[in-house]
């Protein structure tokens, strides 16, 4: 997945159209980047993200949109489920997992940081802080069960996941609506597994 | 956090172009975050400070807990929008390390500009988040004493200043703090 720069017509227009009523939040074409990504669960909505480089640290907002529309990246799933409602979402045993990794990296849970970790020893050395990381939506974990309710549409993954900083064997449900569960099953132990 | 549980979490997403991005819960945040700090030794001296100076403060929602300064008088904190998943410890750090980033140039530490690529433009970028670490390390040691809760401290450690805080806590002075500092973020 590469993130695309937008010219600086195009970055000009999503300032105006994402630019806070309030002063405190300024966005210049000159210092600021726009970029986009195409998410392979979404047919017409991109992921953009405005960054101002002239703060120190930089500051950036992130935003799903048709190009037209602009959902603000809140820290709760609710921007999704918009989207999912109403531009739908393609939930299928391809794009399940880069659903997940997305999930996880936009939304804020009370049970606080969960990663789809590439392994259990991942969790030894993984970085929560490295947006990069985070953000390889297209990572796989290893070992990895995906199944499907043909009835319902709900997939089921089994994974091992950073849950809370511990590395965890989880059960996740995705409803064909988009909605995600998550199930701590066991404690994992790194390279013992 | 705290009041902030209360009938939370389930906020309708926001559509940009008609919106200011405010936290609903932008006062209890504020609350919480100042009552915290008022607990502790440096974050009294912090609001103190911030109160003398009259420096505003703004919550808008994001994806993680972070501050944002603008101009030379305001603050603005960035909370997700649940805050069942916000560690009200976190949330009051970043408001300390917010006001110190205000009260640098006060303190002789000038405003770095980014993209100022000259050696005192490098210097100052330096300086300054040489001091915004610290501060955190400071703020994240008396609450620490304060609670004897690791959580914060494991924050710390996971953004890679474990050794800067310990450090800190063992009273090397502001040289070797420094010296550890700039090895630490070189080796990134």
């Amino acid at each position: 997945m590469i993130w695309h720069r937008l010219d600086r017509e195009k970055t000009v227009s999503m300032i105006a159209r994402v630019k806070p009523t309030t002063q405190s939040i300024t966005f210049s074409p000159a210092t600021s980047e726009a970029k986009c990504l195409k998410l392979p669960f979404y047919e017409t909505f991109l992921l953009y993200r405005l960054t101002n480089f002239s703060s120190l640290p930089t500051f950036s907002m992130d935003f799903l949109s048709d190009g037209d529309t602009y959902f603000y990246m809140d820290g709760s799933d609710a921007p999704i489920q918009k989207i999912n409602a109403q531009a739908g979402l393609k939930i299928s045993k391809e794009t399940v997992i880069p659903y997940l990794n997305f999930y996880y990296c936009f939304v804020r849970l009370p049970e606080g940081e969960i990663i789809l970790l590439k392994s259990p020893e991942e969790a030894a050395i993984i970085d929560l802080y490295d947006e990069d990381r985070r953000e390889e939506f297209g990572a796989v974990p290893t070992p990895i069960d995906i199944a499907e309710d043909t009835q319902t549409g709900t997939f089921s993954v089994t994974a091992p996941v950073l849950y809370d900083g511990s590395p965890m064997e989880a059960v996740i449900t995705v409803t064909k609506d988009g909605r995600v569960t998550t199930t701590p099953k066991r404690m994992l132990t790194m390279g013992l597994n | 956090m705290n009041d902030m549980l209360k009938e939370f979490g389930d906020s309708h997403a926001q559509m940009a172009g008609s919106i200011d991005y405010q936290h609903p819960q932008a006062q209890i945040i504020l609350d919480e975050c100042q009552g915290m700090l008022g607990k502790l030794p440096e974050g009294k001296r912090l609001l103190d400070f911030a109160q003398e100076k009259g420096i505003k403060y703004q919550v808008i929602t994001g994806k993680v807990p972070d501050f944002h300064i603008s101009g030379s008088d305001l603050l603005v904190l960035v909370c997700p929008a649940n805050t069942k998943a916000v560690d009200l410890d976190e949330m009051a750090c970043n408001m300390g390390m917010g006001i110190r980033a205000l009260e640098q140039p006060y303190i002789g530490i000038p405003r770095p500009h980014p993209g100022n690529n000259t050696p005192e433009g490098i210097h100052a970028v330096r300086r300054h988040f040489l001091d915004i670490t610290i501060e955190m390390c400071k703020i994240v040691s008396e609450i620490y004493d304060m609670d004897n809760k690791s959580k914060i401290v494991d924050l710390l450690d996971k953004l890679g200043h474990r050794e800067l805080y310990e450090a800190y806590r063992s009273g090397k002075s502001k040289e070797e703090m420094a010296d550890i500092y700039f090895k630490s973020v070189n080796a990134v």
